[in-house]
């Protein structure tokens, strides 16, 4: 297959704890130059994925491979070009961000000192506190400041926004966006779909374990259902709409048709070509309706 | 392909950085030991009264306090060796070996870091090497303190210990350190869980403590004593008659060994 390198390659990739199975059988890639939004409720495999992606955890069968190398057996190779924030930011706690950036640089075999005073001043990390002080959002930042130094060419967030004020959210997405224009790819996990839809470019959705949609979010966008509002000259025939593909909760009352089209809209509008139409309003309904219901209607614990 | 080279010692020194303040108060603590017993010589000196006190003790006593079973308080190796070497030496710096030991890997886990650390391109097996690196530098440390300390007071309260009695003595409290921190250190990298880790190196340093005194008193236990640690480093009295230098090598290479088998084992599990 030919476009961007596979950066990210899993493959049947399995994980079991006793009789829980966390991780079933997720066969997933992850491109140069993109960003993967991945979504699920809390306790879905998020962490799990990104934790066998960087060796932490053997895989129970399948396997995972980030730059052609296996993530399990080649976990150093790995490891150099991986930037990695975990879900649960705790970091060193008697170190100030400015000194666990020292200690990973040297441990990367970086230059550090400027990218790590740039990263600080747009993130606005405090450098100069031991990270034990620091609140939740301080020291995602601060988390997020060691994954991103070195410029890796891969990065894997848990969580990466959350506990960020809206501000910090946003010049992280301009990090994000610099860093995959320059070649990287980015999988960043998360329970709430806004936090990745102004960043992703496509969004694999998890649940239970196992994989539900891996899609462009302007191919699920397409796909996202439209409420369709049609006002005529004069009273179609009550079944006018009825054979139309994807059409469904029809309302016709009178000269007005209410209905609801499962993606494009195009079916409904050459069947409207025979009436005369006197307006035309459709919704799309947004990402967030779509995304629950993926998530099967129920309430994501 | 790139190929990173993480600067070679980083985290030893970044584990010794860390561990600074830990070391100088425990080298305080152990000069501090060594320079009030050392002040209560003039007043043990000569005294018989201590002696024939100590020689109506049953052996099994004598025993408890002894690394070797014999208790001579006429003179100043004798007396130190007792006071220092029987136990309160070699307990406290099995705790600061296993606190250190443990708080390595396994606390580090616990706590949240150990991601972090082993998200650089370092393998697991030489995060454990250096940091073992840095508890042997540590305990080396507390040693050479505790060394000094005997040369100092011993020539300011007239004991006149020799230098060559002074280095095998600091050297048994080491090693018998790193068997202890060893332990910590394995079975905390093996297993991730701080707890197991101290409890086990605790039970280790008490059974080769327990083992080499009641070898001396129940001949059930005899054959076992070579097998202590304890034994093998100060059942000598090594402030007398130094130290035994294929026992002590024994118990180094048993110590690297633990460390060699829990590195094998924490590169092959999960993380917590």
């Amino acid at each position: 297959m030919t476009g961007p390198a596979v950066v990210v390659g899993a493959e049947s990739l399995t994980k079991r704890y006793g009789r829980v199975l966390a991780l079933d059988r997720l066969t997933l890639q992850v491109r140069a130059g993109e960003v993967l939004g991945f979504l699920g409720p809390n306790g879905a495999g998020k962490t799990t994925t990104l934790r066998l992606l960087m060796g932490f955890l053997r895989p129970t069968a399948g396997s995972a491979r980030v730059h052609g190398h296996d993530a399990w057996r080649d976990r150093v190779a790995v490891h150099a070009r991986i930037g990695y924030l975990p879900g649960d930011v705790r970091l060193w706690p008697r170190l100030t961000a400015r000194e666990a950036a020292g200690h990973l640089a040297r441990l990367r075999g970086l230059d550090h000192d400027q990218g790590t005073v740039d990263l600080a001043k747009r993130l606005d990390v405090d450098l100069d506190r031991p990270v034990r002080e620091l609140s939740k959002g301080n020291r995602q930042k601060a988390g997020l400041l060691l994954a991103l130094l070195g410029d890796p060419d891969l990065l894997l967030l848990d969580e990466p926004t959350s506990g960020l004020d809206p501000l910090i959210q946003q010049e992280f997405h301009h990090l994000l966006r610099e860093r995959v224009q320059a070649g990287a790819a980015v999988m960043l996990s998360s329970h709430v779909l806004s936090e990745v839809e102004h960043v992703a470019d496509r969004v694999a959705i998890i649940r239970a374990g196992r994989l539900l949609i891996a899609e462009s979010l302007a191919t699920l966008r397409e796909n996202a259902r439209h409420t369709v509002e049609v006002r005529f000259a004069c009273p179609p025939p009550p079944d006018a709409f009825a054979a139309v593909p994807g059409i469904t909760d029809v309302r016709l009352d009178g000269r007005l048709l209410r209905c609801t089209m499962q993606g494009a809209v195009d079916p409904l509008v050459k069947t409207l070509g025979r009436y005369t139409v006197t307006d035309l309003n459709s919704r799309e309904a947004d990402l967030e309706e779509t995304f629950l219901a993926l998530y099967g209607q129920e309430d994501p614990r | 392909m790139t190929t990173v080279i993480a600067a070679r010692g980083e985290i030893t020194r970044q584990m010794l950085r860390g561990g600074r303040r830990a070391l100088a108060a425990w080298a305080i603590a152990f000069a501090a030991m060594v320079a009030l017993y050392a002040a209560m010589w003039p007043s043990i000196q000569g005294n018989t009264q201590w002696q024939n006190l100590v020689n109506t003790l049953p052996p099994t006593y004598r025993a408890l306090f002894t690394a070797g079973g014999q208790l001579d308080l006429s003179t100043p190796a004798g007396y130190l060796g007792i006071e220092l070497m029987g136990f309160l030496g070699p307990a406290l710096i099995a705790v600061y070996a296993i606190s250190t030991g443990t708080a390595a890997i396994a606390g580090e886990e616990d706590r949240g870091g150990l991601e972090i650390t082993l998200s650089a391109p370092v393998a697991r097996g030489r995060v454990l090497a250096e940091r073992a690196a840095a508890l042997l530098i540590d305990l080396t440390a507390v040693a050479a303190a505790t060394g000094l300390a005997m040369w100092v007071f011993s020539l300011a309260f007239g004991m006149h210990l020799g230098v060559a009695a002074i280095a095998s003595a600091v050297a048994a409290l080491a090693i018998f350190g790193l068997f202890a921190g060893a332990v910590a250190l394995a079975v905390g990298a093996a297993t991730g869980s701080a707890a197991l880790a101290r409890a086990l190196a605790a039970l280790a340093a008490v059974a080769s403590y327990l083992i080499n005194a009641l070898a001396q008193v129940t001949s059930t236990l005899k054959p076992a004593r070579p097998l202590s640690p304890f034994y093998l480093l100060f059942g000598n009295e090594p402030l007398q008659h130094g130290l035994r230098v294929p026992g002590a090598l024994a118990v180094l290479a048993a110590a690297l060994a633990l460390i060699a088998a829990g590195g094998i084992v924490f590169a092959r599990r999960d993380l917590a």
